[in-house]
């Protein structure tokens, strides 16, 4: 009797010591199985959506990247700012009295801007890739290789800008 | 908790179960298991099949008690396919010497450690009884067994950890010497 009155005291404390405090991963029904059931699978896990979310912005960012280089004509960040505060300058000083919205000059601009940009950046390139040169692996990297299609691209210079 | 808060086949009333009973029925299995992983794997796979079987609950048992039962009958399918398992590997490591577990040797307490290597029905009884505070009657509807099981697996249940802890030379109980009953399961 005070064999098992010992067992008993013993028992539960070992178990409320070591067990007691335990939890699992999360409680949260949308991550139980038995949600995922009652989608028909088709529901995706909390992995899954932060992989997605994750790839989104990814996508997203890189859309605007290319729509902000398309429409600058530069890979350089910097020149996308600059580019956007003339064109969103001008588009006000060209507001009348009493006239609101630049949304349309400024989007008027991008479009004719960043074709000529490109047009004029291809020439550019056309001109400089008249010079002979090496094949890139033959080429050692870096600013001082000294030879023309050496060193990195952002060590070319760009070309004049129009209209800026 | 009062059956009559849960309404078979509601599905809110499901969600609020699982939120309310999940940490338990974890604790329950990873008693009984000693094994975390096992314990979400199976904690995961008992309120499955109870979803499964919601709109058929009949409120003759509790509902934490009955997802209880559920659980349990999880944790004797994953023992018995462990069990198999356990076989592959011994047949497979014939004649080569046997390596102690280290997640059994991690385990703190002899005492858990042993409970754990009974059959799950007479380890699932202490937990309920001694971790969640059932009394007879509450472990029996849990469980789907009369009352008089209950006390008969409890009792056996003690014996064999007495007896185990004595053999080991256990200073957490008594060592007063072991009724000669053989368990029955």
């Amino acid at each position: 009797m005070n064999a098992n009155a010992d067992l008993d005291g013993v028992l539960e404390h070992e178990l409320q010591r070591q067990v007691g405090g335990m939890r699992g991963p999360s409680p949260a029904v949308s991550q139980s199985t038995y949600d995922a059931f009652a989608s028909g699978g088709r529901k995706m896990t909390w992995k899954y959506k932060a992989v997605a979310s994750l790839v989104a912005a990814g996508l997203a960012l890189a859309g605007g990247v290319v729509a902000a280089a398309a429409a600058t004509g530069s890979s350089d960040p910097s020149v996308w700012g600059a580019t956007v505060t003339k064109t969103v300058a001008s588009c006000k000083d060209g507001l009348k009295d009493g006239q609101h919205g630049i949304g349309h000059c400024v989007s008027a601009v991008a479009k004719t801007h960043g074709p000529a940009m490109r047009a004029e950046h291809s020439q550019a390139s056309a001109a400089r890739t008249d010079k002979p040169h090496g094949k890139p692996s033959d080429v050692p990297r870096g600013k001082s290789s000294g030879k023309p299609g050496g060193g990195k691209p952002s060590d070319v210079k760009p070309g004049p800008r129009s209209g800026s | 908790m009062a059956s009559s808060e849960y309404r078979p086949g509601k599905r809110e009333d499901f969600d609020r179960l699982y939120r309310q009973t999940y940490d338990r029925i974890f604790r329950t299995l990873i008693s009984v298991t000693g094994d975390r992983a096992a314990a979400e794997d199976c904690t995961q796979d008992a309120f499955l099949q109870a979803f499964k079987a919601w709109g058929r609950w009949k409120q003759d048992a509790p509902a934490e008690a009955w997802v209880h039962r559920i659980a349990i009958n999880t944790a004797i399918s994953y023992q018995r396919k462990q069990k198999l398992r356990e076989v592959g590997e011994l047949i497979r490591r014939l004649g080569k010497p046997v390596e102690p577990d280290p997640e059994d040797q991690a385990l703190s307490s002899d005492l858990l450690r042993e409970l754990r290597r009974l059959p799950v029905k007479q380890s699932a009884a202490l937990v309920l009884r001694h971790l969640h505070g059932y009394t007879n009657r509450e472990i029996a509807a849990a469980l789907a067994v009369p009352e008089s099981t209950v006390a008969s697996r409890l009792m056996f249940a003690k014996r064999a950890l007495r007896a185990r802890l004595d053999r080991q030379g256990g200073a957490l109980v008594d060592s007063s010497p072991s009724l000669s009953v053989s368990p029955i399961e």
